[in-house]
């Protein structure tokens, strides 16, 4: 029997605040065992919740990026269930009314996949498992920071469709700088609800959660997974069984963690600690103003706009940081394909395998190099060469080019004396040259060694041309 | 002359103009609280009291600026937190907790030079209308010893009506501050909800509880309540109540209300209370007949929301981070639930299974959501009352303290005794009990409620009454 | 009116002893039914409370705090954490 394969996520971001959401201790990772913590995210007796504004802002942001509704009106709720990582025994979050509701994202293929909501949540502090006989440590540095829940529409039907998805959504995240995402630090997490049912039936099948998703792959794999195994379980004629299952990436397979019988009454309430939010068109124009443009519609002006090939496009938009920049150059110099081709190939290379970077030279310093090649003041290869003097320097590259002596200034009457002892010497070279026009090339570089690159490139093209190629 | 006898007004005065020492007031009441154990109202005596005393009679010496609390020794409920100090809910499972910060209300009454010198007996968690459920033993009234002091704060009203400190402060979820002020006849208010900071006060019902002073008159009351109040940046309900700036009324206009009528006129006391109707218009206060259609709902509101937002505050108590945790648990679930089990009494267990009963699912709807609705409606009902009047006057409670023991098997006898008071506690508005009769020698108080932030008018209108019933009714 | 009292245990983290669970089910039937008046009202429907605005909530800073051993009370601790019974996932 087919199948269709029915998938809906629920994924976690930790969001990019100073402090945590209900308290001022810090949101940092890596700080002693409960060094970042106070009488309110140890849920001691007496404390209370403060909501952190940038936390709602940095949601509403999230909720702008996806074209979610931003709500007018907010509430907190709390989710009532025991377990040691939780201090308060239950977790502050949202229910009824989230802060963003809807929204979509369009994949490649021009699918439409949609959100159900964004909402606002604190995370649980975390626990380290040691033995039997000493028992579990408890840590609640990051109990109480902030994280975002976007939860989906189940408009997915394959892993890949997931992957482009959830790629889409962390470069937004990064881009407009609500979260860092780093997967393989917990830093974004991914639930899966995966379901089968026969190839166009109308009706949904019996669906299984999926937890414990650590990396992209881990997410591709773990779909594929449940898709073979729910599809075993059914052709043998049995039925899937509603449950949470944990996914094991070492061994490539998910256990049952807790089954449908054993679900937990949350007992969701609005908190009475914390005010309902009122959220104006005001509030979200101003968050709207302060958030730049998202990386999917600087691709489609780089290559609309801009004619830059679409792997070009997708390259300067890896991060914000390298697009703003190569904007910021447009702005200057209107030659997006060359300062293209400078960003992606010569600049880049100069902060290769860094993970976080700042180009060595700004926006001004790159477009002067870019311009004097252009105007042939220099050559490319004198232009590479001051983009590294650059680097241990503050000087504009013009100044420097005068220093170093690099600017063409070669005169045509030079380059003819040059190019008439270079016919005499080298008689077969010429002959070679008018019926192979590859062999020019040779006779250009042997001008340029012999001025130590400073003619003017078009000038000799042109002297060649006059002096041989038309004798 | 003795210290129990003077106002706190008047025992700042003598402190600050050295009539007499801080040290020589502080020694007093604790020799009083000593004397009085039998009371059960005090828990602990802070062993720092009379140090603190002598820093400010020392200040004062020195003629360093002191505070408008200089020297005057505070008692305050078990459920309010005091770094350094024990704080336990009178609950068995937190006996050995010791505060780790300081409640925003403490602080505010210590930079007024107030001294921080004794906790009080209370209904376990605040949970109860007699302080019988206690870890420490029934708090006993302060007119007779077979009765008792009623709850929660039954400690706080105790040790002022019995001298055992000039003012204590209580904590008022659906009446636990203004039943055993009636009770035990002394002045107790409950103010507009927000008034004062809820950060570090050991939550019951987030949505209702309030911290306010026990008295013995009503200047007083206003006077230690304002010095509390104040909007607070540790707590988001707080608010900013300026309730010292209105200016007295000419003629103050009563509000009866008309829901309620066949209730007071069923009690056993209800001809002093129009006794006192009577005396008031003859006093110049207008009466009107007020409309509060929900209020006879309040009471099955209020056991259904502040059992709910209870059972998910008292989650946190599990045994891991404070708490005591039970010897013989073994795995993770037995420290939850043997450590709870042990640890909670039987009242805070019943209201613990209560509030899960209304908020899980299926019922949800039907009980917490309808509650929070009633509770909405009545905000709007009394706003609409308090348009033709500036106060409602009921009793405070249906009766006089009842006999130790006396309802103690019987749960919901023991929830009617909040009648009169958790329409107050719901519609978020203040409300303040004064004594003015008595049943044989037990007292009866008398409770006007007011609009949002409407303490002015209720202070007025408590001192025109305290000061025509002075001599009884 | 009925209730599941192993289940209200059961979220509730309590254990109630076995000779008490018939009274205390009685009791909690009886408060119930004292509260059940609630269900039966035609009340309006809920309408949105007014909310606080945006801008008042509390800024982005960490702030100077007052030390506070949030370890001093706990019954069992290691290593700068609250230490529980093996917790089996």
């Amino acid at each position: 029997m087919q199948y269709d394969v029915v998938i809906g996520l629920e994924i976690h971001a930790e969001l990019k605040t100073k402090t945590k959401v209900f308290c001022s201790c810090k949101n940092e990772f890596g700080a002693m065992p409960n060094a970042n913590t106070c009488p309110v995210c140890t849920g001691m007796p007496g404390a209370l919740p403060i909501i952190n504004k940038k936390a709602v802002e940095l949601c509403i942001k999230a909720g702008l990026c996806f074209d979610c509704k931003i709500s007018d009106y907010a509430v907190m709720e709390r989710k009532n269930y025991f377990y040691p990582d939780l201090s308060k025994a239950y977790q502050i979050s949202q229910m009824v009314y989230p802060i963003c509701v809807g929204g979509h994202i369009d994949l490649e293929s021009g699918k439409r996949m949609r959100l159900n909501r964004i909402h606002l949540e604190e995370d649980a502090g975390k626990l380290t498992h040691i033995s039997k006989s000493i028992g579990s440590l408890v840590d609640y540095n990051r109990g109480g920071t902030p994280l975002i829940e976007i939860v989906t529409e189940p408009d997915f039907s394959s892993a890949s469709e997931v992957d482009e998805f959830l790629k889409r959504v962390r470069e937004a995240l990064v881009f407009a700088g609500i979260a860092d995402c780093k997967m393989e630090e917990g830093g974004m997490r991914c639930d899966v609800n995966l379901s089968l049912k026969p190839q166009g039936s109308k009706e949904f099948g019996t669906r299984t959660e999926m937890k414990n998703l650590n990396s992209f792959k881990s997410v591709t794999r773990a779909i594929e997974y449940e898709i073979k195994r729910q599809t075993e379980v059914l052709n043998s004629g049995e039925k899937v069984m509603q449950e949470t299952r944990k996914w094991d990436d070492a061994k490539g397979k998910n256990m049952t963690m807790r089954s449908k019988e054993e679900a937990q009454d949350y007992r969701y309430f609005p908190d009475p600690d914390i005010l309902p939010i009122s959220i104006t068109d005001g509030d979200v124009k101003k968050i709207k103003d302060e958030m730049p443009q998202l990386p999917a519609q600087r691709r489609a002006k780089y290559i609309e706009e801009y004619g830059l090939t679409a792997q070009d496009a997708k390259q300067l938009t890896t991060s914000k940081y390298v697009s703003d920049y190569f904007e910021n150059c447009v702005a200057l110099l209107n030659l997006p394909k060359k300062i293209s081709n400078w960003i992606l190939t010569d600049l880049l290379r100069l902060v290769k395998d860094q993970e976080e970077f700042v180009f060595p030279i700004d926006e001004k310093r790159l477009v002067q190099i870019i311009q004097m090649v252009e105007d042939k003041k220099v050559t490319k290869a004198l232009g590479l060469e001051l983009l590294e003097l650059c680097q241990s320097s503050e000087k504009m590259p013009e100044e420097l080019a005068k220093e170093h002596n690099m600017i063409a200034n070669i005169t045509a009457q030079q380059i003819e004396e040059i190019l008439v002892k270079f016919i005499s010497d080298n008689p077969k070279a010429v002959e070679d040259a008018k019926s192979d026009p590859k062999a020019m090339g040779f006779i250009i570089g042997h001008v340029m060694k012999c001025t130590q690159g400073k003619a003017n490139g078009a000038l000799v093209r042109q002297l060649v041309d006059k002096l041989i190629l038309q004798k | 002359m003795e210290y129990k006898d003077l106002t706190v007004m008047q025992l700042v005065d003598g402190i600050k103009t050295k009539k007499f020492t801080s040290e020589s007031v502080v020694k007093y009441f604790i020799e009083q609280c000593k004397e009085k154990q039998h009371l059960n109202a005090v828990i602990e005596v802070f062993d720092d009291a009379v140090e603190k005393a002598v820093e400010i009679d020392k200040k004062i010496s020195a003629g360093e600026q002191v505070g408008k609390l200089a020297g005057v020794p505070v008692a305050i409920k078990d459920n309010i937190l005091c770094k350094g100090k024990k704080a336990g809910c009178a609950s068995a499972f937190m006996q050995d907790f010791v505060s780790p910060y300081t409640a925003t209300l403490v602080k505010k009454l210590e930079d007024e030079g107030a001294i921080i010198f004794a906790r009080t007996n209370m209904d376990e968690f605040a949970m109860g209308g007699s302080c019988e459920n206690t870890y420490y033993g029934a708090c006993k009234n302060a007119h007779d010893d077979s009765c008792v002091s009623g709850g929660s704060s039954g400690g706080s009203a105790v040790a002022v009506a019995a001298g055992l400190c000039p003012v204590a402060i209580g904590t008022d979820t659906g009446g636990s501050v203004r039943q055993p002020s009636s009770f035990n006849g002394v002045v107790g208010i409950k103010p507009t909800y927000g008034t004062v900071s809820r950060y570090g006060i050991v939550a019951f019902a987030s949505s209702t509880d309030q911290a306010a002073p026990i008295t013995k008159t009503v200047e007083e009351n206003e006077y230690v309540l304002q010095i509390m109040s104040g909007q607070d940046v540790h707590d988001s309900t707080s608010i900013k109540n300026d309730f010292a700036v209105d200016s007295p009324k000419q003629k103050i206009k009563i509000g009866l209300c008309r829901q309620l009528k066949d209730k007071i006129d069923g009690l056993k006391n209800s001809e002093k209370f129009y006794l006192a109707v009577k005396k008031l218009k003859e006093a110049g206060c207008e009466f009107v007949e007020v409309e509060v259609p929900h209020i006879e709902n309040s009471l099955a509101c209020y056991y259904v929301i502040s059992p709910a937002e209870a059972t998910s505050n008292l989650a946190r108590f599990d045994g891991v981070k404070y708490t005591t945790r039970s010897k013989t648990a073994k795995s993770l679930e037995e420290v939850y639930v043997e450590s709870r089990s042990q640890g909670f009494g039987k009242e805070v267990q019943r209201r613990i299974m209560l509030g899960n009963f209304v908020l899980s699912s299926g019922y949800f709807d039907a009980y917490y959501k309808k509650a929070k609705r009633l509770q909405d409606l009545l905000k709007i009902e009394f706003a609409t009352a308090f348009s033709s009047c500036d106060v409602i006057m009921t009793p405070t409670t249906p009766d006089v303290a009842f006999k130790i023991g006396g309802k103690l098997n019987d749960p919901v006898a023991m929830y009617l005794e909040d009648l009169f008071t958790v329409p107050a506690s719901l519609a978020g508005i203040p409300a303040i009990s004064v004594p003015y009769a008595k049943d044989g020698h037990l007292p009866l108080g008398m409770q006007f409620m007011g609009a949002q932030k409407s303490e002015k008018i209720l202070y007025q209108t408590a001192k025109l009454f305290q000061d025509l019933f002075k001599g009884g009714i | 009116m009925k209730v599941d009292i192993k289940h209200l245990e059961s979220l509730s983290k309590l254990n109630i002893v076995d000779s008490q669970e018939d009274k205390f089910e009685q009791d909690l039937v009886k408060i119930l039914n004292f509260v059940n008046e609630i269900t039966e009202l035609d009340l309006p429907e809920e309408k949105k409370t007014m909310g606080v605005s945006l801008s008042s909530l509390r800024e982005d800073e960490v702030t100077e705090q007052e030390q506070c051993d949030v370890l001093a009370n706990a019954p069992s601790k290691k290593d700068g954490c609250y230490l529980t019974p093996l917790v089996v996932e």
